[in-house]
């Protein structure tokens, strides 16, 4: 996926927010997915409105972080979820 | 009319035509679950894979065993037959229903279920979870051994009370392996064949049993084994949760959103611990002495 793209969680996966983490779990699949403070926040921002590009955008406002490596990170997580497939292109 | 046998099973008062060995005996009453003979097995629906294979059939739910031992349980989870092919019998077909088919039947009445052992230590219910192999049954075992009383082994089921959670007393058959077996009794055939020749063996924990129900104090998760263990640490509540899901009963019962939604409860609400077992079983009782000690630290910061 690409800075432009919006995500789309996939139907049967829910997210179980414990203390700042994320836990998600497809319950079709039985996959599941922990994502620490960092990556608990991209998801936040992808499974609302934001594009990609615009959720990297506020959290460069949050974080102390070179934009380089925070879309590199973003967009391998974003990949990952893909490849799990508990998201999908919109 | 059949004898009727009436035993304590997780929980539920379960009335039986034949008696279903390790279960706590108890006095006639009204039953929450009736087991019985079925002369004939329904018709296999699919090739049996693995451990077993579940199946629908007219409402019910079907398990068939690969020895050919089918359990079927209706749509309430009231009703459990089971039917069995010669030589085998019912002692030998219960040993299905004790565990793998229990959990099933504690879900559909709507409790979670975990591979955990539960045992009291000092009062408190700890919770071991842990995968297939992971040292749950030993550790009971070995809790036992030291007179701490066991709640349940391999199958715990969970009272939801929202930010609290009990555990039910399953049954007192705990089952090792031949090399724990022997480890902790000199020989593994020092304890009974659960079964069969190629299964486990089970020790007796009738004088070391809890029955009832009993506050979750906390969960120790059981870890993979490493070289420099054993030893206890603490346990991030997302952590926890990912253990837990790890030990829900699964792929063949798939997950539902509201267990889901308890272990994440449970994750958030109940203490949890890490046990990192060694690669050598031998230092098996080090390892218990840790959780032991760790335990009693837990209460004592906790009540002061």
């Amino acid at each position: 996926m690409k800075r432009e793209d919006r995500v789309v969680v996939r139907d049967g996966v829910m997210f179980n927010r414990v203390g700042e983490e994320i836990v998600l779990l497809d319950l079709d699949s039985g996959t599941y997915f922990g994502l620490d403070t960092v990556g608990s926040r991209v998801w936040d921002l992808i499974s609302g409105d934001a594009t990609i590009g615009e959720a990297i955008d506020a959290m460069l406002e949050e974080y102390d972080v070179e934009r380089e490596v925070l879309e590199r990170d973003v967009l391998r997580l974003v990949g990952e979820l893909e490849e799990k497939k508990l998201i999908s292109g919109a | 009319m059949s004898a009727a046998f009436f035993h304590s099973l997780y929980g539920l008062t379960v009335e039986s035509e034949f008696p279903l060995p390790g279960a706590a005996v108890v006095p006639p009453g009204a039953a929450d679950a009736l087991v019985r003979h079925a002369p004939k097995a329904r018709p296999i629906l699919s090739p049996v894979t693995g451990l077993f294979n579940l199946t629908q059939d007219a409402g019910a739910f079907v398990f068939d065993f690969p020895d050919g031992v089918q359990v079927v349980v209706t749509s309430d989870a009231k009703r459990i037959e089971l039917s069995w092919p010669p030589p085998f019998t019912s002692d030998y077909a219960a040993t299905y229903l004790m565990n793998v088919v229990m959990s099933f039947v504690m879900r559909l009445r709507g409790h979670a279920t975990l591979h955990a052992s539960a045992v009291l230590i000092d009062g408190a219910a700890i919770v071991f979870p842990g995968v297939s192999g992971a040292g749950k049954s030993t550790i009971a075992a070995m809790l036992a051994l030291r007179g701490f009383p066991v709640i349940t082994e391999d199958v715990t089921a969970i009272v939801d009370r929202g930010t609290t959670f009990g555990v039910v007393s399953g049954h007192t058959r705990v089952r090792l392996w031949p090399d724990v077996a022997a480890l902790l009794f000199g020989s593994a055939e020092a304890l009974p064949l659960i079964a069969g020749k190629e299964w486990k063996r089970y020790f007796d924990v009738s004088d070391h049993f809890a029955h009832g129900t009993f506050d979750v104090a906390a969960i120790y998760s059981i870890d993979d084994r490493k070289p420099r263990a054993p030893r206890i640490e603490a346990l991030e509540s997302a952590d926890a949760l990912l253990d837990l899901i790890a030990a829900s009963y699964k792929p063949d019962f798939q997950m539902t959103g509201d267990e889901f939604d308890l272990l994440g409860r449970i994750a958030r609400h109940v203490p949890a611990r890490l046990v990192i077992p060694n690669v050598d079983v031998a230092t098996a009782a080090v390892m218990i002495d840790a959780i032991v000690e760790d335990v009693r630290a837990g209460r004592m910061s906790q009540t002061t």
